[in-house]
C-alpha cells in the first residue's frame, strides 16, 4: 500500500462529473488542501481519479449572515460556527486525468467519482509520478478553463509540482512544463503573456 | 391555491380596524395601570403585605409581588466575569399520531456547554430519546397528546442539562433553558402528573442549589400579565372600583408597562411569582424574576422575562451574572437579540419532517414480517402527502 492510500481523506464527494467534482470537508480539515494541489479518488475498482483543486469555497447560511452583522461574536461562537456547525467547506476540483492498472492518462476518465468518495492529498511521489508523465498533456486540462483565475491555478499548481520535481534533482521539469504552455497557447497571445508573467514571478520566489 | 385569498382580504380590513382599536384600548388601560403602578409601588412594603393578605384569602392567584428593590427603576448592566460556563438545553419532540403507521413519540433534547474564557468551541450533545410503547397512552387508554410529550420534554431538558455540569467547567456555571422555570403554567396537566412533575423540578433545583449551580429560563416576547394581575389586587384589597374600564376584557402585559422603564441592557427590579391554585399541594420550585431589555436601541425596546429558582435572587450577585451573562448572549444576535447558545440548543434539537420518516422506517423494521402488527398509514395522511 502507498503513503497516499494511508492518508487521512481531506473530504468526501459531493457531486461530479466527468471533467470535475466537488468534495465537501470541515473547517478543521482544510489545513492540508490548497489552491492548484494535486488530489486524487480512489474508485471501487481500484482505478484513481487525478485532480488539481481549482477552488475553495466556504459557505454560509443564514445564521451566519446574522452573526456577520453583529458587533462583537465571543470567540467561542466564532469557533462553533467553524468547527461545530454543519457547514462544509467545498472543494472544487478540476479532473486531470486518472490511473488504470497502473496505468497513467492524461484523459478524462470513463465515469466520473461517486457521491461521498473520498479525497486525499497526493505525496510527492504521486505528484512527480503525475506530472512528469506523457509530457505534460494534463496541463491542457487547466486552460480551457472558463471564468477562473487560471493564471494563478498554474502558479499554484507549477510551484508545488516544481518543488516535488527538485527534490529528486530534476529541474528540467519546470522548463519542460513553461515550453508545453507556450506550446499549448501559442496562438493566443495575449493569454501567453500573462501566463508568461506570472511564471515570471514564480522564478524570482 | 392554497388560501382563497378574496376571502381573506373581505375581511382584512374589518380586522385591521379591530386590532387597531384593541391597541387604543389597551394602552388607555396601560397609562390607567402606569398611574396606578407609581402609587402601588411607592410603598413597596404595604403592597407585599396586600399581596400577603391575598395569598391567605383568596383561592387563585397568578400575579407578580415585588421583592426588596424598586420596582419603579431599572438596574444597569453588570459587568460579565471573564471566565463561567453557560450551559443551555432545548428540546423538540415527535408527538405520536394515530394516523401515521406507527404511533410513537420522541424527546429530542439539545444541548450546548460553552466555557467561556477558553477560546475553545461549545461542546454539543444531542440526546433523543423513543419513548417506550407503554408510556404513549395516558391511563385512559387516549393518545399522549401535545402537552403530554412537551412535559416530558421540559423535565428532560432540565435533567439532561444537570447531568452535564462536571468539576472540571469553570465556574460559575449557569444553566439556562426556554421558557418558564417551573412546569406549573402547563395548566391542561392536572392532579398527580402535574405534582410529579413539580416535585422533579423542586428536586433538582435542591441539588443545583446544593452545589451553587445557577439556573434560568428565558421567555422571549413574554404575554403575561401579572403586574396587571398585582395590580388588580393591590385596586381590590384597597376596596377600590375594578380597574376595568373598557368594553371588553384587557390584560395589559408587564412588557408594556415596563418597556419605558428599562433602558437597554438594563433589568427590571425582581417580582416573585406567586401562583396558587386550587388544586396545589405539596412542595414546588419557588420562582422570581426579572424583565431585561435585551435590545440596543432605546427606541425600540424588546423586553423578555427571565425567571431564576428564589434562591438566587436573594443574592445580588448572582443575579447580576445571569443579567449580564444572557444580555451579552443574546447581543450575539443583535439584530434580532435572543441568547444565541438557546438558539444553538433549538437548532441542534429541531426534528425535521425527513427524520420522523426515517424513525418511523426504523421502528417498522424491527417488526417481524410475519408479526401481528398491520402498520398503515392513514389514507388522509397518505393524501396529503402528495405533491
Amino acid at each position: 500500500m502507498s503513503e497516499t492510500q494511508q492518508s487521512i481523506p481531506i473530504g468526501k464527494l459531493l457531486r461530479a462529473e466527468n471533467g470535475s467534482f466537488v468534495a465537501g470537508c470541515r473547517v478543521r480539515e482544510l489545513d492540508t488542501p490548497a489552491l492548484g494541489s494535486l488530489v486524487k479518488v480512489k474508485l471501487e475498482d481500484q482505478s484513481d481519479i487525478y485532480g488539481l483543486i481549482t477552488n475553495i469555497l466556504i459557505n454560509d447560511d443564514s445564521l451566519v449572515r446574522q452573526l456577520v452583522s453583529g458587533v462583537s461574536i465571543p470567540t467561542e461562537y466564532t469557533a462553533d460556527n467553524r468547527y461545530n456547525r454543519n457547514l462544509p467547506v467545498e472543494i472544487h476540483v478540476l479532473t486531470v486525468g486518472y490511473a488504470q492498472n497502473g496505468q497513467i492518462s492524461h484523459r478524462l476518465p470513463p465515469r466520473p467519482p461517486l457521491s461521498l468518495d473520498e479525497l486525499h492529498l497526493c505525496d510527492e511521489k504521486e505528484v512527480r509520478c503525475f506530472t512528469a508523465h506523457n509530457d505534460q498533456a494534463y496541463l491542457r486540462h487547466i486552460l480551457r478553463l472558463l471564468d477562473q483565475p487560471v493564471e494563478e491555478l498554474l502558479a499554484a499548481h507549477l510551484r508545488q509540482a516544481k518543488k516535488a520535481h527538485e527534490t529528486q534533482d530534476n529541474p528540467s521539469w519546470y522548463e519542460q512544463a513553461c515550453q508545453k504552455l507556450i506550446t499549448l497557447l501559442r496562438d493566443d497571445y495575449q493569454r501567453l503573456t500573462t501566463v508568461l508573467d506570472v511564471l515570471t514571478e514564480l522564478e524570482h520566489e | 391555491m392554497p388560501v382563497n385569498y378574496a376571502s381573506v382580504e373581505a375581511n382584512a380590513s374589518r380586522y385591521a380596524q379591530q386590532a387597531q382599536d384593541w391597541l387604543v384600548e389597551s394602552r388607555k388601560t396601560a397609562n390607567q395601570l402606569e398611574r396606578l403602578f407609581c402609587q402601588a409601588c411607592s410603598d413597596p412594603q404595604r403592597l407585599r403585605q396586600i399581596i400577603d393578605l391575598a395569598q391567605e384569602n383568596l383561592p387563585k392567584l397568578y400575579l407578580a409581588k415585588p421583592l426588596q428593590e424598586d420596582p419603579l427603576v431599572g438596574f444597569p448592566l453588570p459587568a460579565l466575569p471573564v471566565s463561567y460556563t453557560l450551559l443551555t438545553a432545548d428540546g423538540s419532540q415527535i408527538v405520536p399520531s394515530r394516523h401515521r403507521a406507527l404511533q410513537f413519540g420522541l424527546i429530542n433534547i439539545g444541548i450546548l456547554t460553552v466555557r467561556f474564557g477558553t477560546g475553545q468551541p461549545p461542546v454539543i450533545k444531542l440526546i433523543s430519546e423513543l419513548i417506550d410503547h407503554v408510556d404513549t397512552f395516558r391511563d385512559d387508554g387516549s393518545l399522549i397528546s401535545d402537552d403530554d410529550i412537551a412535559l416530558i420534554r421540559d423535565l428532560r431538558e432540565r435533567a439532561f442539562v444537570r447531568q452535564e455540569i462536571s468539576p472540571d467547567l469553570p465556574r460559575p456555571v449557569l444553566t439556562v433553558t426556554d421558557g418558564p422555570l417551573d412546569i406549573f403554567y402547563r395548566s391542561d396537566i392536572q392532579g398527580k402528573k402535574a405534582q410529579s412533575a413539580q416535585k422533579e423540578v423542586y428536586q433538582l433545583d435542591q441539588q443545583l442549589e446544593q452545589d451553587g449551580i445557577l439556573s434560568a429560563g428565558y421567555i422571549d416576547k413574554p404575554g403575561s400579565a401579572m403586574l396587571h394581575n398585582m395590580l388588580d389586587v393591590f385596586n381590590q384589597m384597597q376596596g377600590d372600583s375594578p380597574l376595568q374600564h373598557t368594553s371588553r376584557t384587557i390584560r395589559v402585559s408587564d412588557r408594556l408597562l415596563l418597556a419605558d422603564r428599562i433602558a437597554p441592557g438594563e433589568r427590571s427590579a425582581l417580582f416573585e411569582i406567586i401562583s396558587k391554585r386550587r388544586e396545589d399541594t405539596g412542595r414546588r420550585l419557588r420562582v422570581a424574576f426579572f424583565y431585561l431589555n435585551v435590545s440596543n436601541t432605546p427606541s425600540h425596546p424588546w423586553l423578555a422575562r427571565v425567571e431564576i429558582p428564589y434562591w438566587i435572587a436573594q443574592q445580588p450577585d448572582l443575579v447580576a451574572l445571569i443579567h449580564a451573562a444572557l444580555y451579552h448572549d443574546a447581543q450575539v444576535l443583535d439584530s434580532h437579540p435572543y441568547p444565541y447558545s438557546l438558539h444553538r440548543a433549538h437548532e441542534l434539537a429541531l426534528v425535521q419532517q425527513a427524520e420522523y420518516e426515517e424513525i418511523e422506517n426504523l421502528l417498522l423494521s424491527k417488526f417481524s414480517k410475519a408479526g401481528t402488527i398491520t402498520a398503515y398509514r392513514s389514507n388522509k395522511d397518505f393524501l396529503k402527502g402528495l405533491k
